[in-house]
């Protein structure tokens, strides 16, 4: 793939996959620095592209690859349910800040935080951004199926966070 | 609810049950309330999740081809591994050192060794090489020998071990398939692997 190529299908992905970013890090300066870095790393890899492949498939798995080593051990996936009760002070905008969101959003995004890492990224991969079972399993190096009972019990504990928080 | 209950309701909730499974599963909603709720909650978290907002991406530095090495230096800095980052400056010290050396003091020369890749088709319209050996950041094209379908070229490296692959036609990346072993890279490709003066 060509230089002016990548940058064209960059900039088809960038809005979605920043947000998305911004998502699973819950930090608006942690996901500038995760966007940055995946997609030098995917233009420096662009020749390693296949052109059968999609495109915005292969940056995310790119980004979310960076992401999983960055926080293999993160303390988000421990006893998330005491977390929802004590969330770290942040210096940079958090997502709420950042998309204006205040009405089911708050409890929803602070359910989001501390869903596990395993969950939280194929819920959001394809609901957020709609992606099949067959591309999420693609981008995690997972299964098809395996894909599918992720996102099953993704949404399965937002469910109960939410109800942990509301009661 | 029931395991299978449960997993009918997520096949509901993406449109994967049939025609007939649904209208079981809208029977057994109106039949069972749990059931319903739980769908109904799903479901908004789901259209929540859906309704977020796009955010605008800040603007990415692509490096120039020119200063790639630079511009990676100072963005990926606190990842360049201690050894190798130890040798680059001891050679950039050694290179300045010979250069500001009066004429006539030996030093040993900074040994550079010739590559040559051969690559055979008959159906390519042009081929060109991609390697570590220029840090991927440019492709070197491979000239065709008359009417003979082998494509060659030449270049020189410092000795080393480099992977590489051909592109073919523009687009189609292949591994060279007379190297002696070959690489897996971090997007899943395979490259070919050749070790020159070493």
């Amino acid at each position: 793939m060509k230089s002016e190529e990548f940058q064209r299908e960059y900039q088809k992905v960038s809005d979605r996959l920043f947000t998305f970013l911004l998502r699973i890090t819950g930090d608006s300066e942690e996901a500038r620095e995760l966007l940055q870095e995946a997609v030098l790393r995917g233009y420096r890899g662009r020749h390693t592209f296949r052109q059968e492949a999609d495109f915005s498939t292969w940056l995310y798995r790119i980004a979310i690859n960076i992401w999983k080593n960055q926080h293999i051990k993160s303390a988000r996936e421990q006893d998330y349910l005491q977390q929802v009760r004590t969330v770290p002070e942040r210096n940079t905008p958090t997502p709420e800040e950042i998309f204006g969101r205040r009405e089911m959003g708050q409890e929803l995004d602070r359910a989001l935080e501390v869903l596990e890492e395993k969950y939280r990224i194929p819920l959001l991969l394809k609901h957020m951004e709609g992606f099949s079972y067959r591309e999420i399993g693609k981008m995690l190096g997972i299964e098809e199926n395996a894909a599918r009972v992720r996102v099953y019990r993704a949404r399965h504990a937002m469910r109960a966070i939410l109800e942990e928080v509301s009661a | 609810m029931r395991a299978q209950e449960l997993s009918e309701a997520h096949r509901f909730l993406d449109g994967e049950l049939s025609a007939p499974e649904t209208e079981r599963f809208k029977e057994l909603m109106e039949r069972k309330p749990d059931i319903a709720r739980y769908v109904n909650q799903i479901r908004d978290i789901d259209s929540s999740i859906n309704s977020y907002e796009t955010v605008k991406a800040p603007p990415v530095n692509f490096p120039s081809p020119a200063f790639s090495g630079i511009t990676n230096l100072l963005t990926v800095r606190w990842r360049i591994p201690a050894v190798p980052a130890a040798a680059a400056a001891l050679l950039f010290l050694a290179l300045t050192i010979r250069v500001l050396l009066p004429t006539g003091t030996v030093m040993s020369d900074y040994q550079q060794t010739s590559l040559r890749l051969v690559y055979f088709s008959k159906a390519a319209s042009t081929v060109s090489v991609v390697g570590s050996f220029n840090g991927w950041e440019r492709e070197i094209q491979l000239l065709p020998r008359e009417d003979s379908g082998y494509w060659v070229t030449q270049i020189t490296v410092p000795p080393g071990e480099y992977s590489y692959a051909f592109m073919v036609d523009g687009n189609a990346r292949v591994a060279d398939p007379t190297a002696n072993s070959f690489v897996e890279d971090d997007y899943g490709s395979k490259n070919s692997v050749v070790r020159v003066g070493i």
